[in-house]
C-alpha cells in the first residue's frame, strides 16, 4: 500500500425524522462536501472490520505481515473507491455519509475512519413521534406497515430505545471533540448560527452562504418514495411545534414518559 | 493504491471445503509448488465476499444512480479488498500467482466466482463419516471433558457437511460455474497423489512439479501453528485415515450421519454400507 490517505468522510446520523437528511443536503450544497443516500452496508463493513481486527490481528501480523492499521486503511480505501466517481464528478473533495444505523455503530465508524467528524441531529421526541406518522415503512418481511409509523406511542418508545443504545457512543466520541450534536430545532429557529457552528466543527467555515444558495426553493426528492420530500428553502419554525396540535395530550404523555430521561439531557422539557 | 478501476484484477486460486476435508494438505502442496504461494488460513475471504453480496443486494441501484458505481465496479472493489489481504505475504514470497485456504471459503465460491470470474476454485471432498469422525475428536477436545450428545453433534456435522455439497453441485450445474470449479477427493489425494495433482495442476495451468509430493520437507518453517492438520502435513501422505470412522465413530453416531448425508454419499460415490470410495 502507497502511503497515500483517503480523506475520511464526515458522518450526519441521528433518529429517523430527526434533520439527518436535511443537514446532509445543506452540507451537499457546499462546494467542497458531496452526500448521498444512505447505504446501510457501510454499517456492517465498519463491524466486520472491528470483528476480524478483534480476532485475527494477530493471527494475520503473524503469519501474513499485514498490520492493524493495514488491514483498516484496506477498508478505508474501499469505502473512499465508492465515493470517488460522485466527488470527480462534482469537483468536491469530501464525503458526507447520511446514515441513521450509523447512530448505533458509532464507535466503530469513528475508528474505521480516524479523521472523521460526525454530526449527530437530535430532535425532539414528540415531533420525531408525529413525523414518523407519516412515513410508509413496512416489514420487509410481512409487508406490514412499521408500528412506530402507526402509534406516536410506539414512535416515543423507538426513539427512547435508540437514543439509549446510543449514547455510549455519542458520549464517549463527544469526549474526544470528534461528534457536535445538532438539535433539529436550533438549524430551523437560528440556521445561520447553527451552520457557523457546524462550519467551524467541521472545518469548513462558508456554510452560511451556502446555505442561501442552498436554500433557493428547491424540493428534494425521497431516495426511496417513502420518505416524505424535503423542501431545504423552507427551514422555519413551523415544524418544531406542530406536535403541540397535531398530537393527542395521552399521547403526548406517554411519548414524554418513555423518552424524558434521554430528551432532558438534549434540553427539550 | 489508486481510487480508479484497475486494467485487470489478479485470479487468485481459493480452496475450500469442509473442514477436516484435508485443505491443510492441498495448501502446502500448492505452497510447494515453484509458482504458487499459499499460506496460512487468512479465515477472511468468506466474510468479505458475503459483505460484497450485501452490498449488491442493498444498494446496487443506488450506487450505480447516486455513486456512479455500477455492479462489474463494485465487484471489482471489493475483489481488490480481498486482495489487500493477500497481498504482503505474496509479494514477500516471490512467486507469480497466489492461492488462499479457508475451509468455509467454499461457501462463497459463487460470489466469489462473480468478483474473481478467472479464479480457480477447488473443492477437496471427503467422506463424510471421516470428516465427522474428526470433527467430533476436536469437539471432544473443545469440551474439555464436559459431557456433550455426540451422536446429536454428529448429525449436526452431517448436515454442515450435507448443505456444503450442495454448493459443490450448484458449482458443476452451471456451466460459467464449472468451467473455474475443480473437485479433489481426499481418498484419491492421499492415495494416488501424481495423477491427480497432475490433474489438478493442468487445471491450473500450470506445470506438474514432482518436489510438491515432498512437501513435508519443505513445510516445516511456515505451517501456521493455527491450524488444525499441522502436524499431519509435516509428514508424508498417510492413507491411515480413511476410514478411520469405522473404530471413531460408534453405531449410533454412524447411523446419525448416514441418515443425513446418506443420499449426497451415494450420489458422490460413497458407499453408505460398505467400504468407502
Amino acid at each position: 500500500m502507497s502511503g497515500e490517505q483517503p480523506k475520511d468522510p464526515l458522518i450526519v446520523t441521528g433518529v429517523a425524522r430527526s434533520g439527518v437528511r436535511l443537514m446532509s443536503a445543506l452540507l451537499d450544497g457546499h462546494p467542497e462536501l458531496a452526500s448521498g443516500p444512505d447505504l446501510p452496508f457501510l454499517i456492517t463493513m465498519a463491524m466486520q472490520w472491528k470483528e476480524i481486527a478483534s480476532t485475527l490481528g494477530e493471527n494475520h501480523a503473524k503469519y501474513h505481515s499485514l498490520g492493524r492499521e493495514q488491514v483498516r486503511d484496506s477498508f478505508r480505501f474501499t469505502a473512499a473507491k465508492l465515493f470517488a466517481p460522485r466527488l470527480e464528478r462534482e469537483g468536491k473533495e469530501r464525503f458526507v455519509i447520511q446514515s441513521f444505523a450509523a447512530m448505533l455503530s458509532l464507535e466503530a465508524m469513528a475508528a474505521l475512519f480516524p479523521t472523521t467528524r460526525v454530526i449527530v441531529m437530535v430532535r425532539d421526541p414528540r415531533a420525531v413521534a408525529r413525523s414518523l406518522l407519516r412515513c410508509n415503512w413496512r416489514n420487509p418481511q410481512d409487508g406490514r406497515p412499521l408500528p412506530y409509523t402507526q402509534d406516536a406511542s410506539v414512535g416515543g418508545r423507538f426513539w427512547a430505545e435508540f437514543m439509549r443504545a446510543s449514547l455510549p457512543g455519542i458520549t464517549s466520541l463527544e469526549s474526544t471533540g470528534r461528534l457536535k450534536i445538532v438539535r433539529y430545532e436550533d438549524l430551523c429557529a437560528k440556521p445561520e448560527a447553527t451552520l457557523t457552528e457546524v462550519g467551524e466543527f467541521i472545518g469548513k467555515a462558508a456554510l452560511p452562504a451556502d446555505l442561501r444558495q442552498a436554500s433557493a426553493d428547491c424540493v428534494i426528492a425521497s431516495t426511496d418514495n417513502e420518505h416524505p420530500p424535503l423542501r431545504v428553502g423552507h427551514l422555519d419554525t413551523a415544524s418544531i411545534d406542530a406536535w403541540k396540535s397535531g398530537l393527542p395530550a395521552d399521547t403526548v404523555r406517554a411519548i414524554w414518559s418513555a423518552a424524558a430521561p434521554i430528551a432532558e439531557r438534549f434540553g427539550y422539557v | 493504491m489508486s481510487f480508479q478501476a484497475s486494467t485487470e484484477v489478479p485470479a487468485p486460486i481459493f480452496i475450500g471445503g469442509v473442514p477436516r476435508s484435508g485443505t491443510t494438505l492441498l495448501r502446502v502442496i500448492l505452497d510447494t509448488h515453484p509458482r504458487i504461494h499459499c499460506g496460512t488460513e487468512l479465515r477472511v475471504v468468506q466474510a468479505l465476499a458475503n459483505l460484497s453480496t450485501n452490498a449488491e443486494q442493498s444498494a446496487a441501484k443506488i450506487l450505480e444512480s447516486a455513486y456512479g458505481v455500477d455492479l462489474p465496479r463494485l465487484r471489482e472493489i471489493f475483489a481488490e479488498l480481498i486482495l489487500e489481504f493477500l497481498r504482503p505475504a505474496w509479494q514477500a514470497s516471490g512467486k507469480p500467482r497466489v492461492a488462499e485456504k479457508t475451509p468455509w471459503n467454499l461457501l462463497a465460491f459463487p460470489q466469489l466466482h462473480r468478483l474473481f470470474p478467472r479464479s480457480p476454485l477447488i473443492h477437496v471432498i471427503r467422506d463424510p463419516r471421516d470428516v465427522v469422525a474428526s470433527r467430533l475428536e476436536r469437539d471432544r477436545m473443545a469440551a474439555s471433558g464436559n459431557a456433550i450428545d455426540t451422536v446429536a453433534l454428529a448429525g449436526h456435522r452431517a448436515r454442515e457437511w450435507t448443505d456444503a455439497m450442495a454448493i459443490g453441485r450448484f458449482m458443476r450445474s452451471n456451466s460459467e460455474f464449472a468451467a473455474r470449479y475443480f473437485e479433489i477427493r481426499y481418498e484419491a489425494l492421499v492415495r494416488t497423489p501424481e495423477p491427480v495433482l497432475r490433474e489438478l495442476f493442468a487445471f491450473l495451468e500450470e506445470d506438474f512439479d514432482p518436489a510438491v509430493l515432498n512437501f513435508h520437507r519443505t513445510q516445516r518453517e511456515v505451517t501456521g501453528s493455527e491450524e488444525w492438520s499441522a502436524q499431519a502435513v509435516q509428514r508424508p501422505l498417510f492413507e491411515s485415515s480413511i476410514g478411520r470412522w469405522k473404530q471413531d465413530l460408534s453405531e449410533s453416531e454412524q447411523a446419525a450421519v448416514t441418515s443425513v448425508a446418506g443420499g449426497t454419499m451415494e450420489h458422490l460415490g460413497y458407499a453408505v454400507n460398505g467400504m468407502p470410495a
